[in-house]
């Protein structure tokens, strides 16, 4: 029983190893909007972690949700893009709540070079616009 | 003795399911076959260029395909006898229904046996899923066309 009790402990705790709510990342880019981004988003309720990356004048920002909001992914994927469009304009901007595309952004978070970045960002979006 | 007599009677013997013990089982087991389905389908995400939206076909077709292989080696039926319903209501149970439907007519010959019989019980779950997609459809159209709902 005990042993049962400290298995479940290690799973909570590990649950509990606190990483930042948003990472970001700018390549070749100046300008403070990732600031005001990552400022809209810590105080969003509704997102667990966001990956922003600002690749010239491109922006991607992916988000995970909360899990028990994934029914509402939609709506609150659409009113988070639409905050954020009062920061940066609508063609440059990417907003995605898949899980596929934030594991991406942690890959760019890592990518030093500008060029390799710019083609990684093209790929994601890509990726955005495939359908079943 | 009247039909009517002789059912009480069968009632009186036959012993009685223990329904709640096997929606416990179905509902464990269907869980676990969700959480193997999750895990694939996270693993096609984090190496092939799958997104959330089209990760679902891939990853049904793997289920299915390990369905058919348990099935094959006589696994599935084991799953099956111990969690009833949680093995045959997921997908699958489709894999299941193919490859079993294959071996029991394997003895009358490749094309009027496993050809004819393949899909003797799959057949249906084709039949009423493309039928019902169709109306699911129509009834999307009819609610985007009017502007309840977007694409």
């Amino acid at each position: 029983m005990r042993q049962v009790l400290v298995l479940i402990m290690a799973v909570f705790l590990v649950g509990c190893n606190e990483e930042a709510k948003v990472e970001q990342k700018q390549v070749s880019h100046s300008g403070n909007e990732l600031a005001e981004i990552e400022q809209l988003l810590i105080k969003e309720k509704a997102i667990d972690k966001a990956a922003v990356i600002a690749v010239e004048d491109e922006f991607m920002v992916a988000i995970q949700l909360k899990p028990w909001l994934n029914y509402k992914k939609r709506s609150l994927e659409s009113d988070l893009k639409k905050k954020l469009e009062k920061i940066v304009p609508k063609e440059k901007l990417a907003v995605s709540t898949d899980f596929k595309l934030y594991h991406e952004s942690k890959k760019l978070l890592k990518q030093k070079d500008a060029k390799e970045a710019k083609k990684d960002l093209e790929k994601m979006k890509k990726l955005m616009e495939e359908e079943t | 003795m009247q039909q009517s007599d002789y059912e009480k009677l069968e009632d009186h013997f036959t012993p009685k399911p223990p329904i709640f013990k096997n929606v416990i089982k179905a509902f464990v087991i269907g869980g676990l076959f969700s959480v193997v389905g999750q895990a694939i389908s996270i693993f096609y995400m984090m190496f092939f260029p799958f997104t959330e939206k089209t990760v679902g076909n891939p990853t049904v077709a793997t289920m299915i395909f390990i369905a058919m292989l348990l099935t094959g080696f006589g696994l599935y039926q084991k799953i099956g006898q111990f969690a009833g319903a949680g093995s045959a209501v997921p997908v699958t149970g489709f894999g299941n229904a193919v490859i079993s439907a294959a071996i029991e007519h394997k003895t009358e010959g490749v094309v009027l046996g496993v050809g004819g019989n393949l899909f003797k019980l799959a057949g249906s779950v084709i039949l009423f899923g493309v039928v019902s997609a169709f109306f699911v459809a129509l009834v999307k159209l009819a609610l985007v066309s009017i502007g309840v709902i977007s694409w």
